[in-house]
């Protein structure tokens, strides 16, 4: 799996036909968000005030990038990108989901993690901030996880192995035996007697 | 454990978004800019409107601050982040990003502390007049400031 590549200034990124759908509550911020994205060259924007609203379009439409408020009275984004990724319509349910957030303590960057958001961006948003997320979401090549509990792009995009003393789930994961110590490890003498050869009196 | 499936989508998005049309990387970001300073005086008159509110309704000399569910101060505040990109520079978004963390803890702790919220609110009112005119040194120490406020409040606070 590879990361993000820079999106570099002379790159060329074409995205007057995705559709977009614009959830939040603030209509200020709405409009924020449209002007951004209409600035990118987006022709196709669809805007809602709430999550609800947003469902209906949902179903009625395709769309091809969500990009929602987390914080909103009643359901929230989470609980909006959670329906997509579970109930909405299969046309839907594995689009592109930005959440975009004010407050962005931890716990809340985490929790968009786990209901199936692809990047969380903390607002006030910029064009330059959006753009670049839209762009590694356009190159991103993780697999979707579906089960049960989660539904959305995997979660372990970072290379740090399987857990301590498991096996791991990944079917290109090191076995655990791999790697484990055949005997004690090497003093910083023995280590020096192999790496740094000295002038011996014959 | 429930049944796992796991596998690759081949979004529109990515079909369509790097090709070799549309626009370069700077001119999005040209357009878009120049899209949001058409809408740059109604986003500062949102930003005076919620600090208006918030004056009202939880400023030292609201009557009956105490009664008002902090919830809505935390809607003004966050509502100040959303817009504060029309004020770029001024330090009012990491405020307001302060209060709403201070309005958080206080939530979840039931231990509200008026004079931890007004220095909060003095420091968005000094911020909105003079933000964009003080030195970005000044401007990191009024909001470290903030921080130090809630930490000592509440303790050290989780980054994201």
């Amino acid at each position: 799996m590879s990361g993000p590549k820079a999106m570099l200034a002379s790159q060329k990124i074409d995205l007057e036909r995705i559709h977009f759908l614009l959830v939040d509550d603030n209509v200020q911020s709405l409009d924020i968000m449209s002007q951004v994205v209409a600035g990118f060259g987006v022709r196709s924007i669809v805007k809602c005030t709430s999550a609800a609203e947003a469902r209906a379009t949902l179903l009625k439409n395709t769309m091809d990038f969500l990009l929602t408020d987390a914080q909103m009275p009643g359901e929230s984004g989470y609980d909006l990108t959670h329906w997509v990724r579970h109930e909405g319509p299969e046309t839907n349910r594995y689009m592109p989901i930005v959440v975009v957030t004010g407050h962005t303590p931890r716990s809340h960057v985490m929790r968009a993690r786990d209901c199936g958001a692809h990047f969380v961006v903390a607002k006030p948003l910029t064009p330059k901030v959006l753009l670049e997320r839209i762009f590694w979401t356009a190159q991103d090549d993780r697999k979707y996880i579906e089960c049960d509990e989660y539904c959305g792009p995997d979660r372990r995009f970072q290379r740090l192995g399987p857990p301590v003393g498991t096996e791991g789930r990944r079917s290109d994961d090191l076995s655990g035996a791999l790697g484990d110590p055949a005997e004690p490890n090497m003093s910083q003498d023995d280590i020096n007697a192999l790496m740094k050869p000295a002038k011996v009196a014959l | 454990m429930s049944q796992v499936r796991k596998f690759k989508v081949h979004s529109r998005l990515s079909r369509l978004a790097l090709g070799r049309g549309g626009v370069t990387v700077v001119e999005a970001l040209q357009q878009a800019s120049a899209a949001l300073e058409e809408i740059r005086p109604p986003c500062i008159a949102m930003v005076d409107e919620c600090l208006a509110e918030i004056d009202q309704r939880f400023g030292p000399m609201a009557p009956n601050r105490a009664n008002e569910p902090l919830a809505d101060l935390y809607s003004l505040s966050s509502c100040i982040i959303d817009v504060s990109g029309a004020l770029p520079n001024s330090g009012m978004d990491q405020a307001a990003n302060a209060l709403c963390e201070l309005v958080d803890l206080t939530i979840s702790s039931e231990r509200v502390g008026w004079v931890a919220f007004d220095v909060h609110i003095r420091a968005l009112h000094l911020l909105r007049s003079h933000g964009a005119s003080l030195s970005e040194e000044r401007r990191r120490a009024v909001i470290s400031g903030l921080r130090e406020v809630v930490v000592k409040r509440f303790g050290p606070v989780e980054a994201a």
